[in-house]
């Protein structure tokens, strides 16, 4: 009875040993242990058993980490993105992540380049990924002020499958928005006068009617502000006020609409 | 060789594979490895293609192993035991037992697999992924895969010891999914070690073709053909095994 009671007592020290060692092994660590060899691909593919995905999965999360602050250096990242590209082509998280993230790196001079790099790759190469196409845009928009290539990445991002509805809300009123309306219509039309695809020409020219029909009731808002002092709410109050004679028809199907300010968006 | 005696064996078997605990243990990790998808999704923000790849690989992984180790010992220790002197004593020949051992194996694995395959399908469906439809085939593939490893196995169980067994399969098990990488790099070599590596690839398991798991998390249409091939691929390389362990059984003369 009394042993059985000392060796529970015992095993209590014995356990602690067990932590304080591992501790003193944590805090004397040597240095050397903690290089970071790159994952080479051809042991990879030997030892994965084929399951590269998992395998380029497992490598993300290692990587991962070291976004923004490339805290062993640049090149270990670049060379585990290589690798994890070249184990699953179409793995397409770590391409959005990447193009999102990296700009706001201040460890990295060409950051943005790079950026946009990956991000074409990814849009060429990965799983079909809105958010590869919509955080270019936002690269292009936010970091380099390019609105025509904001509009060209966004408009992609709204045509994704598997794109939320709000991605394609947003989209199509960012390329609407008052502030850049010439440029983008400059841009739309140097598309439709351009493309050989019938589909991207009928995309091109929908947004151009699009355009004139904004133009159009921005116009007749305007006017209905002069008579009324306030803004409508919906095309539907500028037909009730006989400044227009019909509601004009969304070629994307959405309903347009006007907040306080009198700016149309689409909801 | 009767279908009753290979019923009666194969009935007897997977009931012995399924009682033991160590069975039981083996797919609780599994089934535990799953659902560590569910933290890797907090990691992964949610990203699709990396817990349905873990998943996956977590069930090939588990459910390998489990075959692994219950076949290298599944006619070995009948032997060992004397208990194969007593069934062969019945009107039960040698085809029956090893065809009697390589079903209830097989359905044992079956078993295991598709258990953890739900936690897998429940683990996707509870992250937002829905049915895992695609995931599914890819189980599909894997107990095509299965069922040649168990023949395999019941095959080095014949011949050799447990030890010797898992460790000539574990070789396999790398060697046929290195295969298709290793045709594709000599091609760059050329002359008689392409040649010699050509000659392995056709000869030697070439357990790629059950990987469909790298194809299914990602948006790649599949078709029916190369399933079937991969099902006749299985089942005939399957019976040149369980016809060489029936062979060398009854070559001993027990």
């Amino acid at each position: 009875m009394a042993s059985a009671a000392i060796k529970k007592i015992i095993i209590i020290p014995i356990f602690a040993a067990v932590v304080a060692s591992q501790y003193a092994y944590d805090r004397s660590k040597l240095e050397a242990l903690q290089i970071q060899f790159p994952a080479p691909l051809q042991l990879i593919r030997v030892f994965d058993l084929g399951l590269h995905s998992a395998a380029a999965s497992l490598l993300w999360i290692e990587t991962i980490v070291q976004l923004p602050f490339f805290q062993r250096g640049t090149e270990p990242f670049f060379n585990n993105f290589r690798t994890i590209n070249d184990l699953d082509p179409k793995f397409s998280f770590p391409y959005a992540f990447t193009v999102l993230v990296l700009p706001t790196s201040r460890a990295y001079p060409d950051k943005i380049a790079a950026a946009i790099e990956i991000g074409k790759r990814g849009i060429a190469e990965a799983d079909p990924d809105w958010r590869i196409p919509f955080y270019l845009a936002a690269v292009h928009l936010l970091e380099l002020k390019d609105h025509e290539n904001a509009v060209k990445y966004f408009d992609i991002a709204s045509q994704t499958v598997g794109a939320p509805h709000y991605i394609k809300r947003f989209s199509s009123t960012f390329v609407l928005a008052k502030t850049f309306r010439e440029q983008t219509r400059e841009f739309w039309r140097a598309v439709y006068e351009n493309a050989e695809d019938e589909q991207i020409k009928d995309r091109a020219g929908a947004y151009l009617e699009r355009l004139e029909i904004f133009d159009l009731l921005d116009k007749a808002s305007g006017a209905y502000f002069e008579r009324f002092g306030s803004y409508p709410k919906t095309p539907q109050d500028l037909v009730g006020a006989g400044i227009i004679s019909e509601v004009p028809q969304d070629p994307f199907g959405f309903e347009l609409v006007f907040n306080d300010a009198g700016d149309l968006s689409v909801q | 060789m009767t279908v009753h005696n290979v019923f009666v064996i194969t009935k007897n078997t997977f009931k012995e594979t399924i009682r033991d605990r160590i069975l039981y243990g083996l797919v609780a990790f599994g089934a535990l490895f799953i659902l560590l998808d569910l933290f890797l999704a907090k990691l992964s923000l949610g990203d699709m293609v990396m817990i349905k790849s873990f998943g996956l690989a977590g069930v090939y992984l588990i459910g390998t192993i489990i075959t692994v180790f219950l076949g290298a010992s599944i006619i070995y220790r009948e032997v060992e035991k004397r208990t194969l002197y007593f069934v062969l004593s019945k009107p039960a020949s040698y085809g029956d037992v090893i065809l009697g051992k390589f079903f209830g194996l097989y359905g044992a694995a079956i078993l295991t697999v598709l258990l953890m395959a739900a936690v897998y399908l429940g683990v996707v469906l509870y992250q937002g992924g829905g049915f895992d439809a695609r995931g599914f085939v890819a189980i599909l593939y894997q107990l095509l895969e299965a069922g040649f490893f168990v023949a395999l196995l019941t095959f080095l169980s014949a011949i050799s010891t447990p030890l010797t067994s898992t460790i000539a399969a574990a070789l396999i098990l790398f060697s046929g999914h290195f295969m298709s990488t290793a045709v594709e790099n000599v091609k760059r070599i050329g002359g008689f070690t392409k040649t010699f590596i050509d000659a392995a690839y056709y000869l030697l398991p070439n357990l790629e073709k059950f990987n469909v798991r790298n194809v299914v998390v990602h948006h790649v249409p599949l078709s029916l053909e190369p399933f079937i091939l991969s099902a006749a691929y299985a089942a005939f390389y399957a019976a040149v095994l369980l016809y060489f362990a029936y062979a060398f059984l009854k070559r001993k003369e027990l």
